[in-house]
């Protein structure tokens, strides 16, 4: 086991090299950071050729990735030309933005899985049944439903019609407080956590929605695939109570793919989120990556990107980890 | 001549024609796939005529006046214009007939190139072995452990225009699951009797891939296939509704969603057709999809 988890982290290592490579050389095509300069009558070009200079923007690709991934793992300071604040790393921003994106992400995570691993074990056991059909048609329905669209009809029908839920944001500014305005930040940690509560509602809702489906549907072809297979019949003859059977001898195994299947579903929950960040004007990094491409603000999508594959390429890993310990058919050597 | 004793064609393509027959009648059980079927084929149908469906309006045209409503943008339904006018006072009904054209290309092509370059790597894979099976499986494995959506939004900021990148961006994306499940298939097919059998009589791998594994692995595919044109139609009303896909003026049901959530309070109408459009194709290619497996896989009851 030891040894599987060094040789599977050492091979993590050329896996994301070469994402880095790829991503950074798209976003490098996406346009020249220096291009708003041009335009600006104070800056003299000699000062623009001195900036890609100093930037490494007039090298080959190679040595410009180099430098970057040196820059990426130590950070140096940024500049004011984007997104970013004089003085201020991408990194930086990034780590400001990326507490509310894991935060709603991972809690609608632990729903989904919540949701749909008893609500699939329970449709196999009732198969063809009203629950079933009724469970099958929602876990279609989660499928096939576009997540902005989803986030907009939410919006549409929580905030604006019934206004039980804000449409958009992950705080308020201020709270009044014995009639007296106190900033977000001063406020009690009680009140902050339950108004972020609030806000995170609907966006959680939509991410829930948006991965229960196809879990549901594959939890509940796992389970009758097992239910037919020969031990469990064996466990049933030698007169064992149902109960056991069923969770002790059918869904053990059954549940064992879910897990393979989760880690591969981490790429799709990072799209969800920036797609329901987006919808929300939740600022994330999510929104924070889509509007730093509108932007053509380069620097900060590459760290974006960057982080966003260290985060599936981890989410994968930890799923390997976590089949291997729930398997103990598999043997790692 | 659908004559099971017609044999005139050889044994071969007798029984591979009962086969496809047999896989329709017992797609034919399936209600829900047979309505996902005929609901289809009517939209389809309505993509293709979209013109004479559109009560004489284009979508590109900017309609002047309108008598119910004292600007012509973002008017409400009316006699002519039964979905209202966009903000550009745009017919909205010719829009969503005409943004389907452009949706449902965009889900069946990426949805054949990717089941294509899947079959190719499968196969090449699957056959082969070996140091091209470890390349193409690891390559095939690093494709899946990207972040798709903020590449896709890159991608199609780096390329930006036609429906063919956007057709091309998407694509890039969408073959990683077929190429893995022929793979397995060609692992097993390349065992068995007949494979040996041609390879004993001398045919090159090209022709053994290309007569006896590909149509053998194809069930499956035809499955993921189906059941990729949903995610298709997603990933290109996702893009476009972040103002990344099909641009304006050419209508898609993603790019007429771009500023839904700036009229929900003006004009709600606009948001709902165009997201329904999208949900109930989605839905009806999935349950297809389904169906189909059901269909082509007898042995499980899913």
């Amino acid at each position: 086991m030891r040894n599987y988890l060094i040789r599977r982290s050492l091979e993590l290592i050329p896996v994301l090299f070469a994402i880095a490579f790829v991503s950074f050389w798209l976003v490098s095509k996406m346009g020249d950071p220096f291009a708003v300069l041009v335009l600006n009558p104070h800056v003299r070009p000699e000062d623009i050729q001195r900036l890609r200079h100093i930037w490494h923007w007039d090298d080959p690709l190679v040595v410009r990735f180099w430098y970057w991934l040196k820059d990426f793992v130590w950070p140096r300071q940024g500049w004011g030309l984007s997104t970013l604040a004089p003085g201020q790393t991408a990194l930086q921003l990034i780590s400001r933005r990326i507490p509310v994106t894991i935060a709603f992400s991972s809690t609608s995570l632990i729903a989904a899985i919540i949701l749909s691993i008893p609500l699939g074990v329970y449709s196999a056991l009732r198969q063809y049944s009203v629950a079933d059909y009724i469970l099958t048609f929602f876990a279609f329905f989660g499928m096939s439903m576009p997540t902005f669209w989803f986030g907009i009809m939410l919006i549409y029908l929580f905030a604006v019609k019934l206004h039980w839920f804000p449409a958009a944001g992950y705080h308020r500014a201020f709270f009044i407080i014995n009639g007296v305005p106190v900033m977000f930040d001063k406020a009690p940690r009680w009140m902050q956590f339950l108004d972020e509560a609030w806000h995170l509602t609907l966006p959680i809702i939509v991410l829930t929605v948006f991965q229960v489906g196809g879990w549901l549907r594959y939890m509940r072809s796992s389970m009758l695939e097992v239910k037919s297979m020969d031990y469990v019949r064996t466990a049933r003859a030698k007169g064992l109570p149902e109960r056991t059977v069923i969770y002790k001898h059918a869904f053990r195994n059954a549940v064992i793919p879910i897990i393979t299947l989760i880690g591969l579903s981490f790429p799709g929950l990072i799209g969800g989120a920036m797609i329901t960040e987006t919808v929300f004007a939740i600022d994330g990094i999510g929104r924070l990556t889509y509007n730093a491409v509108m932007s053509q603000d380069v620097f900060v999508a590459m760290a974006l990107i960057m982080i966003f594959s260290i985060l599936v390429v981890i989410g994968n890993f930890l799923a390997d980890i976590f089949y291997a310990v729930a398997d103990p058919r598999i043997r790692y050597s | 001549m659908a004559n099971e004793d017609y044999v005139e064609g050889g044994i071969e393509t007798s029984e591979s024609y009962s086969y496809w027959r047999k896989v329709f009648q017992r797609l034919k059980k399936h209600k829900i796939a047979m309505v996902s079927l005929w609901f289809l084929v009517i939209l389809i149908l309505m993509a293709v005529f979209a013109g004479p469906l559109s009560f004489g309006n284009n979508p590109y045209s900017y309609i002047k006046s309108v008598p119910w409503a004292p600007r012509p943008e973002l008017a409400p339904p009316g006699p002519g214009h039964p979905l209202g006018l966009d903000n550009m006072g745009r017919d909205a009904w010719s829009r969503l007939l005409y943004g389907g054209r452009v949706s449902l290309s965009v889900g069946f092509i990426c949805s054949f190139i990717g089941a294509a370059v899947g079959l190719f790597f499968g196969l090449i894979s699957g056959y082969f072995g070996g140091i091209t099976d470890m390349l193409i499986m690891r390559f095939t494995d690093f494709m899946l452990s990207l972040p798709v959506l903020p590449l896709m939004v890159v991608l199609s900021s780096v390329i930006k225009g036609s429906l063919w990148t956007i057709i091309f961006v998407i694509s890039i994306f969408s073959w990683m699951g077929v190429a893995r499940l022929v793979r397995g298939e060609v692992l097993s097919l390349k065992e068995q009797e007949f494979t040996e059998a041609a390879r004993a009589i001398g045919e090159t791998p090209a022709r053994i891939m290309w007569i006896h594994l590909m149509p053998n692995s194809m069930a499956p595919v035809i499955v993921a296939a189906t059941l990729a044109i949903s995610g298709n139609i997603i990933y290109e009303a996702t893009l476009s509704f972040l103002g990344l896909g099909i641009r304006q003026p050419t209508p898609s049901w993603g790019n007429m969603l771009n500023g839904a959530q700036t009229f929900m309070l003006t004009a709600p109408w606009l948001m709902w057709w165009p997201g329904i459009a999208i949900l109930v194709t989605t839905l009806a290619f999935n349950f297809l999809g389904d169906g189909l497996r059901d269909a082509l896989d007898p042995r499980l009851y899913r």
